[in-house]
């Protein structure tokens, strides 16, 4: 990690057709090669907030800058993972890879190296010639992170990308993606409803709060790497990242009955 | 094999009930020809070489009309479905010309393009022409938009994400409108080739009507649903394949 900014919010608004703020007045720096976690319950905005890092979304107010230049539509420089993989399924494991170099010019040599050394990277040389629906979820998911590597991007996003997987299927690939951000060094910004998750992998987790749609709270995780889930300090962050979410739920009055 | 047997014994009974019908209810040729005598005219038909040529102007007819109607209602689908606005303008004419029977224009089909092959290549165009332009409008509006996700993000250009995303998406869906529109097509095939043809299958039952060689009418009658049944087994066993193949593990 570097003290380089690469992506920054600067006092972002967004709302859907003048309705309700989804997100209100948020600032934010990420450093290259930082792991960002942004967690938060269902409608706080961290999916929108993921979107609009990604040039899917536009801000109503403020500005998001990728690079000191405006965020303005998607880039190759900035790839998102989704829950649902976007594979092709008309394509084979190999096929769908390579798909990232369609828009682009780049030598066929170069693109079979590429292809040939992230296959290898999320173990799937073996499976090169298989088509989508015959693999397990986490194959899938897999197979569409090869497809972002190759791309050799700058951000790598991530919505929910593991929440359709069994948990060990989960810790594989969270490992896997340990593993890749050593080698990369690619910035990543993870949206997620697994605590866990976020601890195991975030250098920074972010709590979006759900009725304000501000920045609740903030965790520098200080962990080294690689994590180890049941060691003291991991339940340190869990205990009081579980803490954040209690305290944001309202205390029920007590009734008393005469 | 099975399919096969299947199909014998209903080709059987379709000819045990035909000639039940003759003997019981014992009608003159001349309202019902018996299967016999419809066998004799196959047979004639056949020898001089008559039925082939009438069936090959036919095909040569619908192959034209059928594929130039496919073609262009892909490509316009393809585009329409992607600009919602137009098509929001388009939609009700479309809807307005829909369930006109492509015969209604056949005073204006003679009017433009004369007679000959023309009016039934353009009836068959319009019968053809609906069914695919409809159905690939709708598979390119369901087509999911994680692709569409996945393609900004690659930055492709339009045509890239047409030809390379949206096509193979909407593919199987636009298949079933093919398939579908194969079916009306050569419904409308006989009644193209009875506006100003002189030679077809249709045809073939116009000259025999006036003739009163009611064996002969009956005769082309079976060779069009038998071809119709054979292009029916064609493009399902060729949309299969292409989904087995492309869209399947």
């Amino acid at each position: 990690m570097t003290n380089e900014i690469i992506l920054e919010l600067k006092n972002i608004v967004k709302n859907y057709d003048g309705k309700k703020q989804v997100i209100n007045n948020i600032s934010l720096q990420i450093k290259k090669g930082e792991t960002i976690a942004l967690v938060g319950k269902s409608g706080c905005g961290k999916s929108t907030l993921l979107n609009i890092l990604g040039g899917f979304e536009c801000v109503t107010k403020g500005q998001a800058l990728f690079n000191g230049q405006e965020i303005i539509k998607p880039t190759r420089q900035c790839v998102m993972l989704m829950q649902n993989y976007g594979l092709l399924p008309w394509k084979n494991v190999r096929k769908n890879i390579e798909f990232a170099f369609e828009g682009i010019k780049l030598a066929q040599k170069e693109q079979q190296e590429r292809t040939d050394y992230y296959l290898g990277l999320v173990n799937l040389t073996e499976n090169e010639k298989t088509m989508p629906n015959a693999l397990s979820g986490g194959m899938q998911q897999r197979v569409a992170l090869a497809r972002a590597l190759v791309m050799k991007p700058q951000v790598l996003l991530f919505d929910e990308p593991f929440a359709a997987l069994d948990t060990f299927t989960r810790y594989y690939l969270q490992d896997e993606l340990v593993k890749i951000k050593n080698e990369e060094q690619t910035t990543m910004v993870l949206v997620t409803h697994d605590i866990d998750e976020a601890i195991y992998l975030a250098d920074r987790i972010i709590i979006l709060n759900q009725n304000s749609g501000e920045i609740q709270k903030e965790f520098q995780v200080k962990l080294s790497i690689p994590r180890e889930r049941a060691s003291a300090d991991f339940q340190y962050y869990r205990e009081a990242i579980f803490k954040e979410f209690q305290f944001t739920q309202e205390q029920q009055t007590i009734e008393f009955n005469i | 094999m099975r399919k096969s047997g299947l199909l014998v014994i209903s080709a059987l009974l379709f000819l045990t009930i035909w000639q039940l019908i003759i003997s019981v209810g014992n009608y003159p040729e001349a309202l019902l020809p018996s299967p016999k005598n419809v066998f004799y005219a196959f047979e004639k038909y056949s020898s001089d070489g008559l039925l082939i040529s009438h069936i090959g102007i036919s095909m040569y007819r619908f192959v034209l009309g059928y594929s130039a109607a496919a073609i262009l209602a892909i490509l316009l689908g393809l585009a329409l479905g992607r600009l919602t606005l137009l098509w929001g303008i388009l939609d009700p004419i479309v809807q307005l010309l829909r369930p006109v029977s492509p015969i209604a224009w056949s005073p204006f089909i003679v009017l433009w393009f004369g007679i000959g092959n023309m009016p039934a290549i353009v009836i068959i165009f319009i019968a053809a022409f609906f069914p695919v332009l409809l159905s690939t409008i709708t598979a390119v509006k369901r087509v999911d938009p994680l692709y569409l996700k996945v393609a900004a993000n690659l930055e492709l250009s339009n045509v890239q994400l047409i030809g390379k995303i949206i096509f193979p998406a909407a593919f199987p869906a636009i298949a079933g409108g093919l398939h579908l529109a194969l079916g009306s097509a050569w419904v409308f095939l006989v009644a193209g080739e009875m506006v100003g043809a002189q030679s077809g299958l249709g045809y073939l039952i116009v000259d025999a009507r006036n003739s009163l060689s009611l064996d002969v009418v009956m005769m082309a009658i079976l060779t069009i649903g038998i071809i119709g049944f054979i292009l029916d087994r064609i493009i399902h066993f060729a949309e299969k394949w292409v989904v087995h193949k492309y869209f399947s593990a």
